[in-house]
């Protein structure tokens, strides 16, 4: 009788575990879920627009060196501006314009951003500001001069 | 004594099912939930895409573009202000193109009077909503004897009646 009673406690605690490993998976399975899709990057058309519309932008720096495309090439052959760097006007001039054209902050659309210019592992320009949390949205552009020089800018929103 | 223990198991199986069943239709609904606004943000961003589109194909009408992709030239836009023949021809409700960077402080419309001291260019006015996009505004400028392009960062935004 004792032994009979021992195997159906043996029985009901089989069943119990079962049933917390199946929900244990189920709950890990959801939870990959939840936590992977904030991480992923949309492609954005308006991003990418900015960049390509950005690289026309005016510049004071030389006779040859006219535009941000220019002052982009100019920066990767480490030449030089009639004010200094030509690295240091490129930076600062993004710096301001992503700020002020799309309103980073925590209040606003996009709360961070992060906006790089390299070529292969060599970092031109680096800039980043901002609560870098939440969904993310960015483009990329390639200048191409001799080498290739990506420029691409992440929003977080 | 065997029967009531019977019913005791059965009535304990058929709770356990019970609860099962409810914990999976909470697992579907909570899936379900997550795929209709997964599929919303999709159709939403899809439809901005779609509206950024239309704003570039705008932009890149001969009647604007300065000759490169992005790039509107404002000169053009001075002309195309005086001409309200034009109103008629443009494939949205209003068209509007705003100078964003460099900054300033207060809107300016351009007429020929303070043109390129101002920074919004309203091409045609009206719509309820409106959607836009970065585009490189250029002009022509004379600068010690030679004429250059010069570009600033605008942005152009299209009007829609809202159905």
């Amino acid at each position: 009788m004792r032994l009979i009673k021992l195997r159906n406690a043996q029985e009901e605690l089989v069943g119990f575990g079962i049933i917390i490993v199946l929900v244990a998976i189920i709950a890990l399975i959801f939870l990959g879920i939840g936590l992977r899709s904030p991480s992923e990057m949309k492609n954005s058309l308006e991003v990418s627009d900015f960049i390509y519309s950005s690289l026309s932008y005016s510049v004071d720096c030389q006779e040859q060196i006219t535009n941000i495309n220019d002052l982009i090439v100019a920066c990767y052959n480490s030449k030089g501006c009639k004010q200094g760097e030509s690295c240091e006007l490129l930076k600062s001039t993004y710096e301001d314009m992503i700020e002020s054209s799309l309103r980073i902050g925590n209040e606003m659309k996009y709360k961070a951003y992060i906006f790089r210019v390299f070529s292969g592992d060599n970092t031109l320009v680096f800039l980043d500001n901002g609560n870098k949390t939440g969904s993310l949205t960015g483009a990329s552009a390639r200048i191409l001069s001799g080498e290739t020089i990506n420029v691409s800018l992440v929003l977080y929103y | 004594m065997v029967n009531k223990k019977g019913q005791f198991k059965i009535q304990q199986t058929a709770f356990m099912l019970l609860a099962l069943a409810l914990f999976f239709i909470l697992i579907f609904v909570f899936w379900i939930s997550i795929k209709t606004h997964g599929m919303k943000t999709t159709a939403t961003s899809l439809e901005e895409e779609k509206a950024i589109l239309a704003v570039e194909s705008i932009a890149g009408l001969t009647e604007f573009s300065c000759g490169k992709q992005y790039c509107i030239d404002s000169d053009k836009l001075m002309i195309l202000k005086s001409m309200k023949d034009y109103a008629d021809f443009w494939p949205a409700n209003s068209i509007k193109i705003r100078k964003v960077y460099p900054e300033s402080n207060k809107e300016v419309e351009c007429t020929l009077s303070n043109y390129p001291n101002c920074n919004s260019y309203t091409i045609k006015a009206g719509g309820e909503s409106s959607v836009g996009t970065f585009v490189a505004l250029c002009r022509q400028e004379r600068i010690n004897g030679n004429s250059r392009q010069v570009c600033d960062l605008g942005r152009i935004a299209i009007g829609y009646d809202v159905k």
